[in-house]
């Protein structure tokens, strides 16, 4: 049997990082991944030779000082990749359809409250508050800062209220209050449901800037393979853990994978969705309590897509890397809400790809989704699924295409259709339990899978465990980090290459 | 909520989240060395007081110095009162 110090489970970013993590601090690690390669949803997919993205667009943070921007230099992938950080004065443009009203929403904390300040003239002081109010929850989370995550993480008052109950008490403007809570749509929990400090925690990197990465998530995983190279870290696809074996005083001894090999590890931390995790945790050795609590999850949004690309001889010389939201009203509670059934929020993603001497200007656009919009096809596989389900996404497809020639005419008849995707797919191609876009919501009060599970050598991380999206997702695994490796070490590690 | 109902509320999820026997919970049992749990349970104690309660468990200092059955009702007639 062979032994390894850490086992990881998942190959999507969080696994990733947890296992060069690990593996850079000297252990010996292997890292499983049930699907046939790593990267999960951050990983792109080719068709008809242009690449688009899978889940992961674009990220705050990158800009120097910026979590990302710490989070790579210590695992040393940030030389690994270029970002391209978009147009500053324009990085996140909301079209409320209601208000007839297009928002040019720039990024630099400055900026931002100035641009509103400018749109509401009579909101300057709620602006202010609200941005005051997002700094300060962040600057006193231990959890979002690698230079203060060996500090232990107190609950903030803001963790106690919802981010529409803050918003309700600044402002009465319907516009103002969408475009603060517009970000919704990068974690997908409705402002009733999420607290003021989640909010402001998954806000604050995508206020100071907005990038993409050139060739997308895959330029992040190609540089972590490298690095797993390095550090001697195995990956196996294909593979996952069948039965947790040889339990004596609440530890794990043996690891079952499906190849029928058997492997023993010290600790083994998921990734994994926590209702995966619930499926191999033995009955016999966890509570009701946590089955309960595990069950009691609910799923994030998730999204219908469209992949599309212009005319390679379309000419339109400003076309950029840029992102639009398309809000047909400002309740953004209704948007985010899975029995309503209205016109949803829809994101537009434009890009610029570079394939060898070709280029490619594409838009990926994401409508709001949720399982419960193809329920009735959910027993169905990839390539199996019945034609009222093709006729579905058909008439779902001709929807999104009609509505961004609404916003740019100028694309009628020069925007093709390269692939689409439902919920059910994302479901089936990530090997996600519900096709959510960010794991479970993330409802004020709840108690996330973070850290130690009930067995003593198991651990949990991953998007479901701190807050979604992949720094939420890189950070759970530094915390996880945190417990399993010797604290000195630790900070010796992360202090190597981060200047203090 | 009086005292009679905290008890009851409590004992029940000791009885179905943790599947104890009725007849073990006393106010003096404690939670460790009497009832089987582990720390590793504690969150998920938690979880389901705040459900069962409706309540928001914030104070992380007071719940580690839980020990014994009647600490869990007092912490949470306590936090009943502060109308958290």
């Amino acid at each position: 049997m062979k032994k390894y110090d850490d086992i990881v489970v998942g190959g999507g970013i969080s696994g990733l990082t947890m296992a060069l993590i690990l593996g850079m601090n000297g252990r010996k690690v292997l890292l499983l991944e049930k699907g046939p390669s790593v990267g999960g949803s951050v990983a792109r997919f080719y068709k008809n030779g242009i690449p688009f993205d899978t889940g992961f667009h674009f990220t705050g943070g990158l800009q120097n000082g910026g979590i990302l921007h710490d989070i790579l230099t210590v695992l040393e992938v940030l030389d690994l990749i270029k970002p391209i950080f978009l147009s500053q004065d324009r990085a996140n443009c909301f079209y409320i359809e209601s208000e007839g009203m297009q928002y040019e929403v720039p990024y630099g904390i400055d900026n931002i409250k100035n641009k509103f300040k400018a749109y509401f003239p009579e909101e300057t002081s709620a602006i202010d508050r609200y941005f005051g109010m997002v700094q300060k929850v962040c600057d006193d989370t231990p959890s979002m800062n690698l230079r203060t995550i060996f500090s232990e993480h107190i609950m903030a008052d803001e963790d106690f209220i919802t981010l529409e109950e803050v918003l309700n008490k600044l402002t009465q403007n319907p516009a103002l209050k969408a475009l603060l809570s517009a970000l919704a749509m990068c974690y997908g929990v409705k402002p009733e449901e999420i607290s003021f400090a989640n909010h402001s925690r998954m806000c604050l990197e995508l206020y100071h800037s907005v990038a993409r990465i050139e060739n997308g998530g895959n330029a992040l995983v190609m540089a972590y393979r490298k690095k797993f190279k390095d550090y001697d870290i195995e990956i196996r696809c294909n593979t996952h853990i069948t039965e947790l074996a040889d339990i004596n005083n609440k530890k794990v001894g043996r690891f079952v994978l499906n190849s029928g090999e058997e492997v023993s590890g010290d600790n083994c931390i998921f990734t994994i969705h926590p209702r995966e995790v619930l499926k191999i945790m033995p009955r016999e050795y966890i509570s009701r309590a946590f089955v309960d609590r595990v069950s009691d999850f609910e799923s994030s949004v998730g999204f219908f897509s469209v992949y599309t690309v212009l005319d390679p001889d379309f000419e339109e010389p400003d076309f950029e890397s840029s992102i639009l939201s398309l809000f047909p009203h400002c309740d953004v509670n209704l948007l985010l809400d899975p029995s309503y059934k209205g016109a949803p929020a829809l994101v537009l993603i434009k890009s610029v790809e570079h394939v060898r001497d070709k280029t490619y200007k594409t838009i990926d656009a994401f409508e709001v989704s949720f399982l419960s919009h193809v329920k009735e096809w959910e027993d169905s596989t990839t390539g199996k699924r019945p034609p009222a389900y093709q006729e579905y996404k058909k008439s779902r497809v001709d929807d999104i295409i009609s509505r961004i020639i609404k916003v740019f005419p100028q694309y009628k008849d020069k925007l093709h259709v390269v692939d689409s995707a439902s919920v059910l797919t994302f479901r089936d191609y990530l090997n996600s339990p519900d096709g959510s876009a960010y794991g479970i919501k993330q409802k004020m009060n709840q108690i996330n899978l973070l850290g130690k599970l009930p067995l003593r050598n198991l651990y949990a991380a991953g998007q479901s465990a701190l807050l979604p999206g992949i720094i939420g997702a890189m950070m759970s695994s530094f915390i996880v980090g945190r417990t399993i490796l010797d604290e000195q070490k630790y900070r010796e590690f992360i202090f190597r290459n981060l200047s203090t | 909520m009086n005292e009679q109902e905290i008890i009851d509320i409590t004992n029940k999820v000791f009885e179905e989240s943790f599947e104890i026997e009725k007849d073990r919970l006393k106010p003096e049992a404690h939670i460790f060395t009497d009832l089987g749990l582990d720390s590793l349970d504690i969150v998920d104690l938690v979880a389901a007081l705040q459900k069962s309660f409706g309540v928001n468990i914030r104070n992380e200092e007071k719940v580690r110095n839980i020990r014994t059955l009647q600490d869990i009702y007092d912490f949470i007639s306590t936090i009943k009162r502060e109308g958290h």
